[in-house]
């Protein structure tokens, strides 16, 4: 009996620092796991149509780290959630952003700051009162600020 | 009656105004106003040709080269100044003088990650903005 007493405990003292090195490298190759599953996703992903955050989103995670630090913390916060979002478009949603993008970015300054203002707007309101509303803006943007809009809420002509 | 010259918040009404984003009875005012009013009517159009300007794009990591580029000047000139405050026609002196320069001169230098620094929180607001329009921009799911 004391034999095999014996025999255990050494079995168990033997396998052991195994099994903690073992534990030791699973939890070192998570990250590792984490990082290559981000790297995956992100060539899965429809680039975004803004080279300064296609930029930022192939920095480094330190590098990303650094840049974000110099937000105020609100701004840092609200910056983090719209790019998760971001992160997390359909292919469809994507594209369509792909092609709105550049258009809205075409604007005027003073006129993207309207199209900024109705499209807050807009984004309040219930389908109905949008499709009201899309109607009547007719008259107050151009042609070109209408599109946005509509590919926007979706709504067409 | 508004008079974008006599408000006080003369500018942000321009601004509304010419964005169409004032209420509409403030829109018909002041387009009346602007119509009689010819300080504001200059005022109005030189706005609209402002707006007019196409801005020449940008090429990727222009801020960072140009604050770069900034900060190596003032380096400069901050060495030459330091260089001829200390050059006196004392002859044993100008040996000394010159390290003293030269060491001023590097101590001058580190200024570059202050305007790395000032470049990468232009780029990451740069970045924070598209961002806020990419967000504003996602088609609404409905």
């Amino acid at each position: 009996m004391r034999l095999v007493f014996t025999f255990a405990a050494a079995v168990l003292l033997a396998v052991s620092p195994v099994a903690a090195q073992d534990n030791i490298l699973r939890q070192k190759a998570i990250p590792q796991q984490k990082a290559k599953q981000q790297k995956q996703q992100q060539l899965k992903m429809v680039p975004l149509p803004a080279p300064a955050v296609e930029r930022f989103l192939q920095m480094s995670p330190d590098d990303r780290e650094r840049a974000l630090s110099q937000l105020a913390p609100e701004r840092r916060q609200q910056v983090e959630q719209q790019l998760n979002r971001l992160q997390q478009l359909s292919p469809d949603q994507a594209q369509r952003l792909q092609d709105v993008y550049p258009a809205f970015m075409n604007l005027r300054p003073v006129r993207r700051q309207a199209v900024r203002a109705e499209i807050k707007e807009l984004r309040q309101m219930r389908p109905v009162e949008r499709k009201d509303r899309l109607n009547s803006d007719a008259g107050s943007f151009s042609p070109e600020e209408m599109s946005i809009l509509r590919q926007v809420t979706g709504i067409p002509e | 009656m508004i008079c974008l010259s006599k408000n006080e918040q003369g500018a942000e009404l321009l601004a509304g105004y010419l964005s169409r984003t004032l209420d509409a009875p403030r829109m018909a005012e002041l387009g009346r106003h602007i119509q009689e009013c010819a300080d504001c009517r200059g005022l109005a159009s030189v706005w609209e040709r402002l707006d007019e300007f196409a801005v020449p794009e940008v090429s990727p990591g222009f801020d960072a080269r140009l604050y770069a580029r900034i900060a190596s000047e003032e380096a400069r000139v901050s060495l030459l100044s330091c260089r001829r405050w200390l050059w006196r026609p004392i002859a044993p002196l100008a040996a000394a003088a010159a390290v003293v320069a030269l060491v001023l001169g590097f101590l001058h230098v580190p200024g570059t990650p202050h305007s790395a620094k000032q470049a990468s929180k232009v780029e990451i607001e740069q970045v924070a903005q598209a961002v806020d329009d990419l967000d504003l921009l996602t088609p609404i799911d409905r």
